[in-house]
């Protein structure tokens, strides 16, 4: 009986989870199979039957194109420079949205609101805000005497303004933390007073090692984004100037829908899937000694 | 008992669910295919060579071109004079703007969801007939009697790959030059009283227009001293050389007697024409008299439309953008493009192509053939506002536009020859915009980005 009721158990268990599993299949495996198959071929589309077996060319190619060296340079940047920024402004946003005061609910409201806007209006929004003549931006800063900065046209400038940007739409990060925060026992706090521990004391030996998981969760999910770019680079600057901002993603794009050598894509997704494994590999084994999992303890 | 009922109940629902998923599914599946499948047709889905045999058949098929809400609104009316003539025949337009098409018609032949018959450009003809998705015409051609005799055997040549017909020339774009005739006859806005440009303007005469009609917020221009470089509220002119490679600064270098690219594909810039002509808007636009890319952006992003915006006297643009100057309410004047020594500029000929995997091949060519043919291009030219290819449609179009257009057909005599290879596509459209935008509008070291080029295009 007991047995009986097992794999009806495990029967309902496979029934419930097929759709995921079916999903899963359909969307992800399915399609990353046969872009590692096309990688090693020279087909020109997708689904194409008149192909024939390259070996590894497409991925020399790669390294042979003239953006590719860039266009991973920038994607590193935003991983390696955009995922700290990001994070920490998240933090910080969380923070303060955490405080009791009055009318804090409309403020989180309101700082949640710009996640719920669709990306492109968004960019179109920033467009219009940072561009050189006409925005409000270099307007405000002209009362402080500031000349016109040319924000979207400078090589130095586009990448800090993209990240900027991010964390302007970190919305669900934010969200995040807040819900960490709420969690950390009061009573840590109070411990730590009465030891006559400070403010920022409390912050980095309470509050930060309880919120560690949600720390390594929106770190690893900003990472996978990061390195994923496109939208924002696309549409804010379209990777410019002089490929400031063209990503890696961007490159894959260009490669598929502009030189029609859907081929040469996959290998690059595959390289930048396997980036994004290794890194998030790291990540995971690097955890181990910064994250404090309450219930392992 | 209980929890086994509840299991039961659980498991009943969960399959309800599925079931609905699956069924969603599945008719969301079916409902795609036939908004997107060329072969969707209310007689069934009869197949190619059955309908070949019968094309009095009933059909539906799908067309697809890009252009603006109004330009698809023309095409329509097009179409609905096209299914009046040819009542067994259903035509389902697909519209997208310009950027998105290209994308659109890769995604289609990527998913074997190909429209029909859609527009194509010469300068994708090339690019796209390496996919195959275009069928080749010369055999439905001369089954059919299409007479090739009324189309410029230059503009079928552009529309061929491996010298078989794969696309028809339908109309021909050109660009000339525009002005903004309010701006000229307001004293507020021409203080100084510049004259609007001659026919055929040279770039000497139109700097000496531009400056006087580029005021900063105390009405100076950059002529006069005191002029103040940062606070300009109206550009004698706005060009983007570095954007807009293909149908501005090629003709230019042409008419400088430089060229964009060699004959064997590799950049032409360091040629001293060309540094001329290159060096010459650098100058314009760090004296102010040409807008910034910057400035551009925030005038709304397209610099053949700047003169809609009220504050840009003069630019280059398309033939087409006649429709987007009519919407704005714009007053527009019409030159041939500025020269340095001769009267150059692109013809860009669209054409038709009829999908490699239509299932509906009769129908297409029916189609192709009306729009390409004298009928179809003597309504196009009657709507006035599309110069056609079809010479049996001359008359019509001289009749409709009268002289205020027919600077569109004349200046076609100016119009370069210069076929899109892959290098040139690939200098134009990925990396050309990326690095000489900025030191073309005087921000960068213009020779590191030329030998930047160089070494891409290799």
């Amino acid at each position: 009986m007991n047995n009986r009721l097992r794999k009806y158990d495990t029967f309902v268990f496979f029934l419930f989870i097929a759709p995921w599993i079916i999903g899963f299949s359909l969307f992800f495996l399915v399609p990353f199979g046969t872009s590692v198959f096309y990688a090693f071929t020279d087909a020109r589309l997708p689904g194409s039957v008149d192909y024939s077996f390259v070996g590894l060319s497409n991925f020399k190619d790669m390294l042979d194109n003239p953006i590719f060296g860039k266009s991973l340079l920038n994607t590193l940047y935003f991983v390696v420079v955009g995922v700290p920024v990001v994070t920490a402004g998240m933090l910080i946003l969380a923070l303060l949205l955490n405080l009791n005061v009055k009318g804090i609910a409309l403020y989180r409201t309101f700082y949640y609101l710009p996640t719920l806007v669709p990306i492109v209006a968004t960019v179109i929004i920033w467009r219009l805000v940072f561009n050189s003549e006409f925005g409000i931006l270099n307007a405000g800063l002209s009362v402080f005497g500031i000349g016109k900065i040319d924000w979207l046209g400078s090589e130095g400038l586009i990448k800090p303004v993209i990240i900027l940007l991010q964390v302007w739409i970190s919305g669900s990060g934010v969200l995040i933390f807040l819900a960490a925060l709420k969690n950390v026992p009061r009573h840590l706090y109070e411990a730590v007073r009465i030891d006559g521990a400070n403010r920022l004391q409390a912050f980095f030996k309470i509050t930060l090692p309880m919120i560690s998981p949600s720390i390594l969760f929106v770190v690893i999910i900003q990472t996978m984004y990061n390195f994923q770019m496109f939208t924002e680079a696309l549409l804010l600057s379209k990777g410019g100037p002089n490929y400031a901002a063209y990503t890696f993603v961007y490159n894959i794009y260009k490669s598929a829908f502009t030189d029609l050598q859907f081929s040469m894509a996959m290998a690059q997704s595959i390289f930048l899937f396997a980036l994004i494994s290794l890194v998030t590999f790291v990540l995971m084994k690097l955890s181990n000694r910064f994250v404090y999992y309450e219930g392992e303890k | 008992m209980k929890t086994n009922g509840k299991r039961l109940l659980s498991l009943f629902a969960l399959v309800i669910s599925v079931g609905v998923v699956v069924s969603g599914c599945g008719n969301n599946g079916n409902s795609n295919g036939a908004s997107s499948s060329p072969s969707s047709s209310p007689s069934g889905g009869a197949d190619s060579a059955s309908e070949s045999q019968k094309p009095a058949e009933k059909a539906t098929i799908t067309y697809s071109q890009w252009g603006t809400a109004e330009e698809l609104q023309r095409t329509q009316e097009l179409l609905n004079k096209f299914m009046e003539a040819n009542p067994n025949i259903t035509v389902k337009l697909e519209g997208k703007d310009w950027g998105s098409y290209w994308d659109g018609l890769t995604a289609n032949a990527a998913g074997g969801t190909l429209p029909d018959v859609f527009k194509t450009s010469y300068a994708y003809i090339e690019k796209y007939a390496e996919l195959g998705i275009f069928k080749e015409l010369d055999g439905l051609l001369a089954e059919n009697g299409f007479d090739l005799n009324n189309i410029d055997a230059s503009l079928l040549g552009l529309h061929k790959y491996q010298d078989k017909q794969v696309s028809l020339p339908i109309d021909a774009n050109v660009i000339v030059w525009y002005y903004n005739k309010a701006i000229f006859n307001d004293p507020a806005q021409n203080p100084k009283g510049a004259p609007v440009p001659s026919l055929e303007p040279t770039w000497d005469e139109i700097i000496d227009i531009a400056t006087k009609l580029t005021l900063d917020k105390n009405g100076k221009n950059p002529g006069e001293a005191g002029f103040d470089g940062n606070n300009i509220v109206q550009w004698g002119m706005s060009v983007s050389p570095g954007s807009t490679m293909d149908w501005f600064l090629e003709p230019e270098l042409w008419s400088n007697g430089a060229k964009l690219v060699n004959d064997d594909g590799s950049l032409a810039l360091n040629t001293p024409e060309a540094r001329e002509v290159l060096d010459f808007f650098i100058d314009a636009t760090k004296k102010k008299i040409n807008t910034t890319p910057a400035q551009i952006e925030g005038l709304g992003g397209q610099v053949n439309l700047g003169i809609t915006t009220g504050k840009v006297a003069m630019n280059p643009g398309g033939n087409w953008n006649t429709t987007n100057f009519k919407e704005a309410n714009v007053d527009y004047g019409t030159t041939y493009l500025p020269k340095f020594k001769e009267a150059k500029t692109v013809v860009q000929p669209a054409g038709m192509a009829i999908a490699s995997n239509t299932k509906h091949e009769a129908a297409a060519y029916t189609l192709l053939a009306w729009l390409a043919g004298p009928e179809g291009q003597t309504e196009l030219a009657k709507q006035g506002y599309s110069i056609p290819a079809n010479k049996a449609a001359s008359e019509a179009y001289i009749s409709t536009v009268g002289d205020t257009n027919k600077i569109f057909l004349d200046a076609q005599q100016f119009g370069i020859i210069s076929p899109f290879t892959a290098k040139k596509t690939d200098l134009v459209w990925t990396y050309g915009e990326q690095s000489l935008k900025n030191p073309l509008a005087g921000d960068g070291d213009l020779d590191a980005a030329i030998r930047d080029l160089e070494s891409k295009l290799q």
